[in-house]
């Protein structure tokens, strides 16, 4: 017996249990407060002290085979699973079976399509109630309890009692600081002592129990209705093959599978098949001599057996012999295995111990009749079918009963994460608690002051009840408050850039939970614009180089269902007119200048692409643009790809009825307000990295009325910057990049205006300009422009841009000024399709 | 009946049930080549079992060669219908519903009936258990008119008729409103007291777990006297599960009702194999020269050494409608003398083999849905 770090010889009294139960509810708050990766780090290191198992207890198979009754080599067989049981990869996997994020089993943490946070608590005392036909059930038993968090209390079965206690102190010795040691007891007590039984299930939280029907019913049998019991009963498990399976494989092959299913743990297994179904038109004595042979050369021997199992086989035997006289079935014996044709249809259970009856179907619903009476017992299913009968043989066995499918001879392998019996077994093990905390943007900002240390420092941990209590934030704020504007409970995600053109480099972080909830709001506008699921997109963002535009996009459309093209916009011309060729998707995605190259280049094809949709970000896509898309890739609608910046995160979307820049608010996280024309906005997409107040220096007109499409979520239309940066050539250029280059060439206008002219293919600027007497030389002019701005630099030549930009001189007075202020526009677009 | 039912017929006529002697060994081996040419000529079931095995009935000469008989299962008869004469010769068939759902059987043509009737009433008079006086019966057992239960009513008209029949009552009457048997264990007891003043004997038959549940709920010890009897079967379960010792019961019956220890007596018997295996005076289960009782290594079938434990394998000689004269059971037992002054071995029954006990999963589901 091993109590919460204790070995104690002497057996389990019924008067003990209070107190055994009373030290395991206490050692459960630090069991709680134990995080999930100390507790699989500490697994792991144990797996790996196993996979060295024959270094530090070589003589163990031959102990365990005195108990178990497995041979030496099949015990040796399993013990090599420990370290794969135990791996940090193995139980991740598992995990995450259950838990998409893991998070959830250490801390309150917000769950992809939830609100609000959610933590999942231990139950409390689990009692393991294990089976005794593969010993180291009852160590997966424990590991899940562990996993959970649950003080565990292991009862063991009488045939299975050595290798637990190996186990146990194997765990002992390697966790001296009791994380897992001190918080688990290994007990045993009779089944006859009901007295006992009656104790330990009435006072714990959880039973899990594997096992026979009887036992189960024992169990729930006047069980404290506080008491969950979590029951793993008795099932059976077959395997089906088709004349198509018969056929795809080497007869040798086949019965190599076969046997592996059957043979390993003598067939003791849940998942082990009793009955191989052979579809009608296989040959009967080609598979049994296949068979034969195949179970002959299995690799590990079969243990003993009881007189009890033997009379069993006997019986089977018997029934073999007669299907044999009788012509109508077949038998084959082995020194240890036994294969009977069996005529008579329907699922029966085998003896085990390496006895396989072999049964006949017409066809899969044949199948389905066969097996459907045994609907609530049925486990797996290890098949071999051709790859176009897949599909409804697990459709019609699934909705038969069947709750797990494998392909033949990989019963034993047991992919991690897959539900047992039909539930996902540690869910059960743990109290899904929420917090929906305080909801709206006070609610965002108020968790803000608690978690991020520049708002907790801001409000000295003070609540806000207006969210004027708070300053706004501009990029250069942003850029200088750096790391301090992260959350301190955020989870594992992505930084991206999110500038560089205003100096001080800036990064932008995206925890995973945050992007994936953006990414299916996203996807969701997708399918509001126009998209539908199963459409084909090329992405043509740009990929690599912290941005993000690309991998937001891959995200949204896979949260939209939508097939993608992932072909980054740095892949050369003439290679992403080829893949739009050979794919033909419905829609691309991109900026409006590469969208406008690659539609220029398309001129020269004698057959361009057709693209219906196209989809733009990043800047303004001229009238001109537009038209050439229309004329070359005969493309129906183009529209905005969203209104969003790497700051702020997703703030808009189009709808079909949004026209230029007008978009929705995704009003459900994002609050909108408008200072000064300015857009500020606070994005509750992302708590991890909450920028409260932010000003986008985007100016936004609100729009009055309501949308045809019906969305509540006000509309906008969004004006040009306020700050005078613009989207130009796919570049970001400031006003004050043209007042340098002006500069650089010599000219010191008395006053200048921006004239941008949308309506070709790309913007043409020219250069109003007061109080000069010379223009600008538009070679020189580039050349500076190239040399002042890294976009510009990085991406177009002095050719490009010479033949785009020019410079008008106009008298003193010449520009209009308006009529409010006196003051000049800036920047004038003589095509209002702008962003 | 077989070609030649001459050395059956001389078995059964010729000789005591008890009687060990060479001459009447021997007769029972006649009688069972006999018996296994038979089934060998007329069932190809039989003959393809013994030819896998490679021995021809005919080879069955002496004792010795008993051992080499081959077997058939009794889960084979529960699952197969194996008869070795036509349908329509069959007159009687015996069946009951086993402990774990399955049909046992058993079909027997007119050669066989009158076969089986001698040898149950021979071996209970050679015991000392029958006797000419009218007696009452109070039997432990589900009233067969209405039960239906062939396999019963043959066990208790053989019973009750080992005396001219008195007064018989059942004890687990048919309750209209519960449609279902129940046991009354006030009625029973009034029967039992108002049978005790009738003057008559009074056999109580049946499971010994309710006869003693009855009597010790006895104010007052009976005086039923030396011609009164106790005749239990069905196994030595008590009725909440517990195992029961047959000496205390014994004990237990002959105080309660004044009646002889020896007067109490087990008996134990097979619906597929038919011969009844009774208690003598001392409470141990006599095997007649009329079968053999062969014990069996569990783990490859070969004969184990007097005394041992093993599966029991039974063969008999009297049934040509039925194959079951070579039936290996799935039963426990082991053989060894008794001291009783009956010569030839006694039978000790040590319980059913099977793995349900033992096994989780689809061993207890399978009871669900039969074999």
């Amino acid at each position: 017996m091993y109590v919460f770090g204790r070995f104690v010889d002497e057996p389990l009294q019924v008067d003990q249990i209070p107190a055994l139960l009373a030290e395991g509810r206490e050692r459960a708050r630090a069991l709680r407060s134990v995080p999930v990766e100390r507790i699989l780090a500490l697994l792991d290191t144990l797996g790996r002290h196993w996979a060295k198992w024959r270094d530090w207890t070589p003589g163990l198979p031959d102990e365990l085979a005195h108990e178990l009754r497995f041979s030496r080599e099949m015990i040796a067989n399993t013990l090599d699973v420990m370290p794969h049981i135990l791996s940090r990869r193995s139980l991740t996997a598992r995990l995450r079976g259950e838990f998409p994020n893991l998070r959830v089993l250490d801390d309150f943490t917000r769950i992809a399509g939830y609100e609000g946070e959610v933590r999942a608590f231990p139950r409390g005392l689990l009692l393991h109630v294990s089976a005794g036909n593969v010993f180291v059930g009852c160590i997966d038993s424990l590991l899940m309890g562990f996993l959970t968090k649950n003080i565990s209390l292991l009862k063991l079965s009488q045939r299975n009692q050595l290798f637990p206690e190996r186990f146990v102190r194997s765990l002992r010795e390697l966790d001296s600081a009791g994380t897992l040691a001190d918080h688990f007891a290994v007990l045993h007590w009779s089944r006859a002592d009901k007295a006992t039984e009656t104790a330990v299930k009435n006072g714990v939280d959880t039973i899990i129990a594997w096992g026979g029907e009887e036992m189960l019913a024992s169990y729930a049998n006047q069980l404290n209705p506080a008491t969950r019991l979590v029951d793993f009963g008795p099932r059976i498990s077959f395997q089906a093959v088709t004349r198509a399976g018969w056929e795809s494989i080497a007869p040798e092959d086949f019965a190599a599978r076969v046997a592996r299913d059957v043979c390993l743990w003598d067939q003791s297994a849940c998942a082990s098949p009793q009955n191989l179904f052979l579809e009608q038109g296989i040959d009967d004595k080609a598979v049994l001599d296949a068979l034969a042979a195949g179970f002959q050369t299995f690799g590990l021997p079969r243990g003993s057996l009881d007189d009890d199992e033997y009379v069993e086989l006997h019986k089977e035997r018997q029934r073999a012999q007669l299907s044999q006289i009788l012509g109508t079935g077949a038998i084959r014996l082995g020194d240890d295995f036994l294969l009977h044709r069996d005529p008579r249809p329907g699922i029966r259970p085998s003896p085990l111990a390496r006895t396989l009856i072999i049964k006949r179907f017409s066809s899969l619903e044949d199948l389905t009749r066969q097996i459907e009476p045994w609907r609530s017992y049925l486990q797996t299913c290890s098949y071999l079918a051709g790859s176009d009968e897949r599909e409804r043989l697990t459709d019609l066995l699934g909705a038969a009963g069947v709750s797990r499918f494998v392909t033949l001879g990989h019963v034993a392998d047991g992919l991690n994460g897959s539900p047992h019996d039909n539930r996902y077994a540690l869910r059960e093990l743990v109290r899904f608690v929420s917090d929906e905390g305080e909801p709206g943007v006070l609610g965002f900002v108020n968790q803000a002051i608690a978690n991020v240390p520049h708002y907790r420092v801001l409000r000295a941990g003070r609540r806000v009840s207006s969210l004027n209590d708070l300053p706004t934030l501009n990029a250069s704020a942003v850029a200088n408050l750096g790391p301090t504007l992260l959350s301190t409970k955020r989870g594992a995600g992505r930084f991206f850039s999110s500038g560089g053109t205003t100096g001080k480099p800036k990064y932008s972080f995206y925890s995973h939970e945050n992007f994936t909830r953006i990414a299916h709001f996203h996807g969701q506008a997708f399918l509001g614009a126009g998209l539908c699921p199963g459409d084909m997109v090329a992405n043509l963002f740009v990929a690599g180089g912290l941005w993000s535009s690309f991998l937001a996009v891959e995200k949204a459309l896979e949260a939209a269902g939508i097939t993608s093209l992932p072909v980054g916009g740095q892949t050369e011309g003439g290679v992403i007119l080829e893949i739009l060729l050979h794919f033909q998707p419905r829609a691309v995605l991109g900026i409006p200048s590469l969208l406008v190259e690659l539609a220029e280049k398309s001129r020269s094809l004698a057959r361009p692409p057709i693209v219906p949709l196209v989809f733009y970000a990043g800047e303004p896509l001229a009238e001109g643009a537009r038209a050439l898309l229309r004329t070359v890739w005969k493309t129906e609608a183009v529209r905005s790809a969203g209104y969003a910046s790497v700051d702020a995160g997703f703030i808009g979307y189009p709808c079909v009825h949004c026209t230029g820049t007008e978009h929705h608010l995704a009003a459900e996280y994002v609050h909108l307000e408008i200072i000064d024309e300015e857009a500020v906005v606070t994005s509750m997409f992302r708590p991890d990295h909450p920028l409260i107040r932010y000003a986008t220096g985007d100016r936004v007109l609100l729009l009055e009325g309501t949308c045809p499409c019906g969305s509540p979520d006000p509309r906008f239309m969004l004006q040009g910057r306020v700050d005078g940066v613009m989207n130009l050539w796919g570049c970001r250029v400031a006003l004050q990049d043209f007042d340098n280059a002006l500069a650089a060439c010599g000219l010191m206008p008395t006053a200048r205006q921006l004239v941008i002219d949308d309506s070709g293919a790309q913007p043409l600027v020219t250069l109003r300009l007061e109080g000069c007497t010379q223009k600008a030389d538009p070679a020189t002019l580039a050349a500076a422009l190239i040399k002042l701005n890294p976009d510009l630099r990085a991406t177009r030549d002095q050719s490009f841009l010479c033949a785009l930009i020019g410079c008008e001189l106009v008298p003193e007075g010449g520009i209009a000024r308006l009529p409010r202020t006196g003051k000049i526009r800036p920047i004038v677009r003589t095509a209002e399709h702008s962003q | 009946m077989p070609a030649d039912p001459a050395p059956i017929r001389q078995l059964f006529r010729g000789f005591d049930p008890f009687d060990w002697s060479p001459a009447a060994r021997q007769a029972f081996v006649n009688a069972f080549r006999t018996i296994s040419l038979h089934h060998y000529h007329a069932n190809p079931v039989v003959a393809g079992f013994w030819n896998a095995a490679g021995v021809h009935p005919d080879e069955l000469r002496s004792e010795k060669d008993l051992g080499r008989a081959p077997h058939l299962m009794v889960n084979l008869f529960k699952e197969n219908e194996l008869l070795s004469v036509p349908e329509e010769d069959i007159v009687l068939t015996l069946c009951s519903s086993g402990t774990t759902g399955q049909k046992s059987q058993q079909r027997l043509d007119a050669f066989s009936l009158e076969n089986i009737e001698h040898i149950a009433y021979a071996i209970h008079a050679s015991l000392g258990m029958t006797s000419e006086l009218v007696t009452n019966s109070l039997c432990f057992s589900y009233d067969p008119v209405v039960a239906a239960d062939v396999g019963t009513a043959f066990s208790d008209k053989a019973m009750t008729g080992l005396t001219p029949r008195g007064e018989i009552h059942y004890a687990f009457a048919w309750s209209e409103a519960k449609k279902d048997f129940v046991f009354s264990r006030e009625e029973t007891l009034a029967t039992l007291v108002r049978f005790s003043r009738s003057g008559r004997p009074v056999r109580m038959i049946g499971f010994p777990a309710f006869i003693a549940d009855i009597l010790q709920t006895l104010e007052r010890p009976l005086q039923l006297g030396r011609d009164s009897w106790v005749l239990t079967g069905g196994g030595w379960k008590g009725r909440a599960g517990e195992s029961m010792d047959k000496k205390q019961f014994r004990e237990l019956c002959a105080r309660a009702l004044g009646i002889p220890v020896s007067n109490v007596r087990d008996g134990f018997g097979m619906v597929e194999h038919g011969i009844p295996y009774a208690d003598c005076e001392e409470g141990h289960l006599h095997i007649p020269n009329f079968a053999r009782v062969l014990v069996r290594s569990p783990q490859d079938l070969s004969l184990v050494a007097p005394g041992e434990r093993g599966l029991l394998h039974l063969l008999c000689c009297y049934n040509t409608s039925y194959p079951a004269h070579s039936l290996l059971t799935t039963d426990y037992g082991r053989i060894r003398g008794c001291t009783c002054g009956r010569s030839g071995p006694i039978l000790e029954i040590l319980g059913r083999a099977g793995t349900t006990k033992h096994k989780g999963c689809a061993f207890q589901a399978a009871r669900l849905f039969g074999p």
